[in-house]
């Protein structure tokens, strides 16, 4: 169990008891931590219980395993939910009050979804009329369109009388899919809000029941609050209930594609529960050589002057791909022979150290370079579940699809939509060959698999250097590796069960999560580590070089993906970059280091 | 405060019991013939609360043929204030322990809580699989209740602990017994003392066992001797002492006994018959009840909540009749719900009307019958209960039940019945119950309905009586459209008239005659003879300027059989006491066929009763 030392405001916001309470917090200021703690020290005040809710899964686990690092029995006293969690199970034990004596079944694939809009635009002959009209392109709009727009109607809670009057095809379109949801006995993930609102709304008593269940309502990652989740919560704390407490970041708002606005948290929680403010903006994560280090890339983000740990933060420019994993690995020999780092408190192991990287095939070399040493690793995986990272990999994994399922609309479009991405029209011709001549039985893939990448290498030797093709050619290498893992524990093989034991990660074999932690930066949102590598920062690999051609959004983003790597290192932080890499198939290109460094 | 009920069960597959419901009270008296699932509710209730390591295959409902795959107990918790009522919410405590959003709203807009109770078999390995859960809500909407839908929960048994009292108990063995109640408790005793304390009354148990040996040459002898045993196992750092009474405190249960008697007298209770031991047993129950509610209110928890569920198999075994009668009011005394299976009239007859539940079998389903108070008026409540009393509770267990309105038939069916019979009647479960008064058959009727006790209806036959039974009886059956033809178990006396014009009808003059002497004196015919020698009759025609009524005295004619029948009847009428016994009494030992309708009466019922 790790050591907690609050600070004084800290310590506040973790003794505040009764009342409503807006906690804005930074990256890094222990907000997660602020908001265990509290919810720990109410729990051991209340006889009733706290309800903790998140945004994802993931927290919701990070959360319950810190409570349970203290004392195991708090968590019978703490719910910690999703929203969509906590209306599940609300649903559950009192749907019946609104009509559900059992839980519908939940819809939340978007593919089902699009399939189910498709087909209530056809049940309406009106619009269907002018959707058969349409090109596919458009077609795809339309469905799209009513998906966003049926959303946005359950979201804003709009009564049906408010939506009678109206003609609009978004409207007819909303009733259309309300009425085929109805008929399946589905619901959507914006339903669930709605049924619990309406539920708590009209029966008074169940709300009752959950009012005075919990003491305390606890939400994280409040930024992220949109209508219907302000509204149930309004549903639930109403009638001089006061115990919220809102815990947020407005600057780290993401996501916006689901009505969701830091206006809830900013604006209508601090009218309608006037709550005591607080600001936490030390970042007490990271030394102050890193904080500084990051402010740089996006300025302001973080007060420096609080971390009391100078730290460290050095950049290594390296002439070649192979010299950087050497460096590295000299220097993490080096670290973990010295143990005692004038940064950290206790001597460190493999455990304190974490290597990041844009994309899984940058740290590939590292790891075997770990593996023949015998230094304990791992990756750090939320889901095992396999990705292509090259426009033309998830070109192929889409062909395979439809290849197994050709009445796959979903992926049927999939695949137009990459090739309009602009590929390359040789290779892309390669794989649609490759995927047609591969046996059903698979005992043919690698060979394809193999052939793609001559075709990658033929194709790559005319032009001067492309990223996409590097990393398409380590797709293919790695789906043949996955085949061959597959191929080990299955005697009846298809390429079907393949591509299902792809998507679940069964393929992927799981290690024990001890030793130093290799991670792409996606995956180590919310993490931290004593000592952070940074590795393959050059241009076109941080920033991602697909990214470099849309600029606009897409650079803003990869920029805050590099705030967030950077944020995640605590003491040390080491960044190295390549001059020169090394093609999968021969041969060398140059590179610069990455634009968005300071 | 508010507390708690558990008001409500449901079974499903256990035992003979399918698709089984009962409503319960804090205490609830379950009577009923043998075999008739008494004892599986109990164990059903049991299975829901309390231990459930009690299962065998055997326990699985055979139906058709096939063995069920699954038992269902649901129990429906709900929350009752001082007045008896139910109440919108749980106290806090209660919610907190039952878990707020673990309750369910009832379309009365109260608060319960809806507990799913499954054991089933397991395929693989021939275990038993228990389950519980939270039921979504109680009532299905299509009746199905089965198929309603369930919530992951458990309940903590901490403040809801079950006990189940067996029929065989004994004080002796629960004595000796640790993990009896009497035990249980025993073996704390030594805690509440402080040491010093403990260490004086050690010391004085010794000094008393040297001073016991030492002016005992026996006991001496015994120790000296066991001393050699002892130096024979060449052990020099023991030494062996003999301790008549226990060394220490915690061994108290070892060497207690338990004495009864008076002053001048106590037998130890292994003197004592099974009855006093067995009752003393419940008695020890009850104050461990009672330790542990102490415990729990002087505890420092928060919630000093504490609902023990007790079930009672038969408390009234080996207990004489006296005992019998006070069981009751000591169990309904005791904290918490109990219910009770008893075939003891005594304790029906002490319990509330609408405490007792007869179990009955109805073809092959079981049944529960019991009284809903907001069927009975406060009248009809108090009438039956003077009746069950006045039958020691024998009514519940009425195989047939003869109601009607007066005292003759009272007196009188019985003695006939014993005639037609050949036994009395008792021995058949038939019992003579009078209503007192045509309008009061309703509360009667329905208390037979309920409990599935074949009734019948001997009833006088004027005109207005006969309108008011009809009325009682549509209203016990709640059916406006009955008649009294269309029932073939209420006999109606023809010819517009009561009991006594039926006997006189039915030519049974003589024996009248002598059973008024009987009753009223040798001399009484005389004597009214003497007394009535003229009557009134009315004049053809009025007064004239009044018009009122006009009578002449006219001397009256005994010899005439229809004077003589007049005089009979106004005889009868006025000595209603001690004549219905005689006049039985005369027909039968005259020989006299009895009756016609009374005879069509006992041969419905005995083709009923199948006797």
């Amino acid at each position: 169990m790790m050591d907690i030392v609050l600070s004084a405001k800290q310590q506040e916001i973790v003794n505040f008891t009764d009342g409503a309470l807006l906690v804005k917090a930074s990256a890094g200021s222990g907000k997660t931590r602020v908001l265990t703690e509290r919810v720990k020290k109410l729990a051991e005040k209340t006889r009733r219980k706290i309800l903790a809710i998140t945004f994802t899964n993931k927290a919701c686990e990070e959360i319950k395993n810190r409570i349970k690092e203290q004392n195991q029995d708090l968590l019978k006293k703490v719910d910690v939910f999703t929203f969509h969690g906590f209306c599940n199970s609300v649903l559950e034990r009192h749907g019946s009050y609104i009509g559900y004596a059992k839980l519908p079944e939940i819809i939340s694939n978007q593919e089902e979804i699009y399939a189910l809009m498709e087909e209530a635009v056809k049940a309406t002959p009106t619009i269907n009329l002018k959707y058969q009209r349409l090109d596919e392109k458009e077609k795809k709009k339309v469905i799209y369109e009513a998906i966003e727009q049926t959303s946005k109607i359950k979201r804003d809670f709009i009564p049906d009388e408010d939506l009678y009057e109206s003609n609009q095809d978004a409207v007819i379109l909303y009733f259309a899919y309300r009425n085929l949801m109805q008929s399946m006995n589905t619901i959507d993930f914006d339903d669930m809000l709605l049924l619990v609102y309406k539920l708590f709304t009209t029966n008074v008593r169940i709300a009752d029941l959950y009012r005075r269940n919990y003491d305390y309502i606890c939400i994280d990652e409040a930024q992220d609050l949109n209508n219907a989740q302000y509204r149930l919560l309004r549903s639930l704390a109403n009638d001089g209930y006061k115990n919220v407490m809102m815990v947020g970041d407005a600057k780290q708002s993401i996501y916006a594609f689901n009505g969701s606005s830091q206006e809830y948290m900013l604006k209508h929680f601090v009218k309608d529960y006037n709550p005591v403010v607080f600001e936490l903006s030390e970042n007490y994560r990271s030394a102050r050589e890193i904080l500084a280090y990051a402010n740089k890339i996006i300025p302001g983000a973080n007060v420096v002057m609080d971390a009391q740990i100078e730290g460290m933060c050095k950049e290594y420019p390296l002439p070649s791909d192979d010299a950087e994993i050497d460096k590295i690995f000299e220097l993490i020999n080096k670290l973990l022979k010295q143990k005692k780092l004038r940064f950290v408190e206790h001597d460190i192991t493999e455990d304190d150290i974490t290597v990041l990287a844009r994309n899984k095939y940058i740290l590939e070399p590292l790891e075997k370079k770990l593996e023949e040493s015998g230094i304990p690793f791992y990756y750090k995986n939320t889901s095992k579940v396999y990705k292509p990272q090259s426009t033309h990999g998830q070109y192929f994994e889409t062909l395979l699809s439809l290849r197994i399922n050709p009445q796959d609309v979903m992926h049927e479009q999939q695949a137009k939509s990459i090739e309009k991405l602009g590929l390359n029209q040789e290779l892309c011709d390669a794989i649609k060959k490759a995927v047609n001549d591969i046996r059903d039985d698979g005992s043919n893939l690698r060979t394809v698999l193999q052939n793609i990448n001559k075709e990658i290498e033929r194709i790559a030797s005319r032009l001067e250097e492309d990223d996409e093709l590097i990393m398409a050619y380590k797709d293919f290498e790695f789906i043949d590796s996955q085949w061959v893992a597959y191929a080990k524990i299955n005697t009846n093989r298809n390429i079907q069960s393949f591509r299902n034991a792809m998507t679940l990660g069964t393929t992927n074999i799981d290690v024990e999560q001890h030793g130093i932690s290799l991670s792409t930066v996606h995956t180590m949102k919310g993490q931290e580590n004593n000592i952070v590598f940074l590795m393959g920062m050059d241009d076109n690999t941080f920033p991602d070089y697909r990214a470099v051609i849309q600029g606009g959004n897409a650079m803003d983003q990869e920029r805050n993906n590099l705030y967030v790597a950077i944020t995640r290192a605590k003491r040390y932080l080491f960044i190295t970059y390549p001059t020169q890499r090394t093609m999968p198939w021969g041969g060398v290109y140059n590179r610069i280091r990455s634009r968005l460094l300071p | 405060m508010s507390s708690i009920l558990i008001d409500k069960i449901r079974i499903d597959g256990f035992r003979g019991l399918r698709n089984f419901g009962m409503d319960l009270k804090y205490t609830t008296v379950l009577t009923g013939m043998n075999n008739v699932g008494k004892t599986s509710i109990l164990k059903a209730l049991q299975l829901a609360l309390g231990s459930r390591n009690t299962i065998t295959i055997e326990d699985f409902n055979i139906h058709n043929g096939i063995r069920v795959e699954k038992i269902i107990v649901d129990v429906r918790i709900v929350s009752v204030g001082d007045d008896g009522n139910r109440e919108a919410n749980f106290n806090d405590d209660w919610e907190i322990y039952f878990g707020s959003d673990n309750l369910q709203i009832d379309s009365e807009g109260n608060a319960m809580l809806c507990l799913r109770t499954t054991v089933s078999l397991s395929t693989a390995d021939s275990s038993f699989i228990y389950e519980q859960k939270a039921l979504t809500t109680w009532d299905a909407a299509d009746g199905n209740w089965k198929d309603i839908a369930t919530t992951e929960y458990r309940l903590k048994k901490d403040n809801i602990p079950f006990f189940y009292i067996e029929p065989q108990r004994d004080i002796i063995d629960d004595l000796r017994n640790k993990t009896s109640y009497l035990g249980k408790m025993l073996s704390h005793i030594v805690d509440e003392y402080d040491e010093a304390a403990l260490e004086e009354l050690e010391r004085k148990i010794r000094e008393l066992n040297e001073a016991t040996i030492q002016q005992s040459s026996t006991l001496s002898e015994i120790q000296a001797m066991l001393a050699e045993v002892d130096s024979a196992l060449d052990r020099h750092d023991s030494q062996v002492t003999i301790s008549p009474f226990a060394k220490k405190l915690r061994d108290l249960n070892k060497n207690m006994s338990i004495q009864y008697g008076d002053a001048h007298d106590s037998f130890p209770m292994d003197y004592h018959g099974m009855g006093t031991r067995s009752w003393s047993s419940i008695m020890t129950f009850k104050a461990f009840l009672k330790h542990n509610t102490d415990m729990i209110e002087h505890s420092d928890a928060d919630a000093k909540i504490y609902f023990p569920v007790i079930a009672f198999e038969e408390p009234e075994a080996h207990l004489h009749s006296n005992a019998q009668k006070q069981l009751y009011a000591q169990i309904a005394d005791m904290k918490g719900q109990k219910i009770i299976a008893t075939h003891s009239p005594y304790i029906a007859a002490s319990a509330d009307l609408v405490e007792i539940c007869v179990i009955y079998k109805d073809g092959n389903q079981v049944k529960c019958g019991n009284l809903e108070p907001q069927h009975l008026d406060n009248d009809g409540r108090r009438k039956l209960k003077q009746k069950v009393i006045n039958s020691y509770g024998e009514m519940f267990f009425s195989k047939a039940i003869v109601l009607f309105e007066g005292e003759t038939e009272e007196q009188a069916l019985p003695i006939f019945a014993e005639k037609f019979f050949g036994k009395p009647a008792f021995t058949y479960g038939i019992n003579f119950i009078s209503v007192g008064g045509a309008g009061q058959y309703a509360p009667f009727i329905y208390f037979c309905r309920k409990y599935n006790i074949p009734w019948y209806i001997f009833s006088d036959g004027e005109q207005d009586t006969k309108t008011k039974v009809e009325k009682a009886v549509q209203k016990a059956l709640d059916d406006n459209t009955k008649t009294l033809a269309a029932c073939p178990n209420i006999f109606v006396i023809a010819n517009d008239t009561d009991f006594e014009g039926m006997l006189l009808k039915d030519g049974y003059q003589a024996e009248i005659i002598q059973a008024l002497k009987n009753v009223k004196g040798a001399d009484c015919i005389e004597k009214y003879k003497r007394q009535h020698q003229t009557k009134k009759v009315q004049k053809a025609a009025g007064c004239p300027t009044c018009h009122q009524r006009l009578y002449d005295n006219v001397a009256v004619d005994y010899t005439q059989p229809e004077e003589q029948t007049d005089m009979l009847d106004k005889m009868m009428e006025k000595v209603k006491t001690g004549f219905g016994p005689e006049i039985a009494h005369q027909i039968v030992n005259a020989g006299r066929p009895l009756p016609v309708l009374v005879v069509n009466l006992f041969n419905k019922i005995k083709s009923d009763l199948q006797i």
